[in-house]
């Protein structure tokens, strides 16, 4: 697991051009909202990114290469939840959740994720 | 929207509020295992090498499913180079005033009292500085 730390970390929830946001509807659905929600506020308060997998796993290459920007994955029990980041790390945009059913990242999830980090590429600088 | 918009907007569930604020001894453990590790900022695999155990047992520690036992802790206050606090029943924190008495009724001037007393202990340490008083 790498590990880094930036002075300052906010967890935001990506939003969809019709106003949902998939991770935190995920996260309401979910019976351990308690423990997921207290995992999250433990990372913010280290300001720590040390959740990052996979920006370089085969299955994320592509997406830096096609859209400029990287999407990362991280594990919370059997649920996956896949980011992108502000270029400072300052911020992480929640882009989509699913469970884990498979060792590789299913191509339809990171589509999913996608389409909101796209919309949020427009707006911010991300890494 | 961010993480507190989501933690207020669910708190507002009396449900969830309780089950959030309830100490779950499970969760907080795991809370501050993982924490701890990233305070020292070494990973599973590092700290299970100098615990001399697997990943896998880090990561079910941190997991909030199980309670690890208190000899595990311990190595791992070990491992982390920092020592465990043990855990302690309440009441035996709140009845301290009681402790202190008993401090009191062994330390020498009590015997002395005792002794002025005609043998009879003293349980009140002020009435018998009085009654030493009064003696002298």
């Amino acid at each position: 697991m790498d590990q880094q730390r930036c002075n300052k970390m906010e967890i935001e929830f990506g939003e969809d051009s019709n106003g949902t946001k998939p991770v935190s509807d995920f996260i309401k659905k979910s019976n351990r909202k308690g423990s997921i929600l207290k995992k999250f506020e433990l990372y913010e308060k280290q300001e720590l990114v040390s959740l990052l997998k996979t920006e370089t796993a085969e299955e994320f290459k592509w997406v830096k290469l096609k859209y400029g920007f990287s999407l990362y994955e991280f594990k919370l029990g059997p649920n996956r939840f896949l980011f992108v980041a502000l270029n400072s790390w300052e911020k992480i945009f929640l882009v989509h959740a699913f469970i884990k059913k498979t060792d590789k990242t299913p191509k339809s999830e990171i589509n999913a994720a996608l389409r909101i980090s796209f919309l949020l590429s427009k707006k911010y600088k991300l890494r | 929207m961010n993480l507190k918009d989501l933690k207020n907007e669910l708190l507002q569930d009396p449900k969830f509020r309780k089950e959030y604020n309830k100490e779950n001894p499970k969760l907080d453990v795991a809370l501050m295992i993982e924490e701890a590790r990233i305070v020292r900022g070494i990973t599973q695999k590092e700290l299970a090498k100098k615990m001399n155990t697997k990943q896998s047992a880090i990561s079910r520690a941190e997991s909030g499913d199980y309670l690890p036992s208190l000899s595990f802790l311990e190595k791992m206050a070990k491992a982390l180079d920092t020592k465990l606090i043990m855990p302690r029943f309440v009441f035996l924190e709140e009845n301290q005033p009681i402790a202190i008495d008993k401090i009191i009724q062994m330390s020498p001037l009590v015997e002395v009292a005792k002794i002025l007393n005609n043998g009879q202990s003293c349980l009140n340490s002020s009435s018998a500085i009085t009654k030493l008083e009064q003696q002298i």
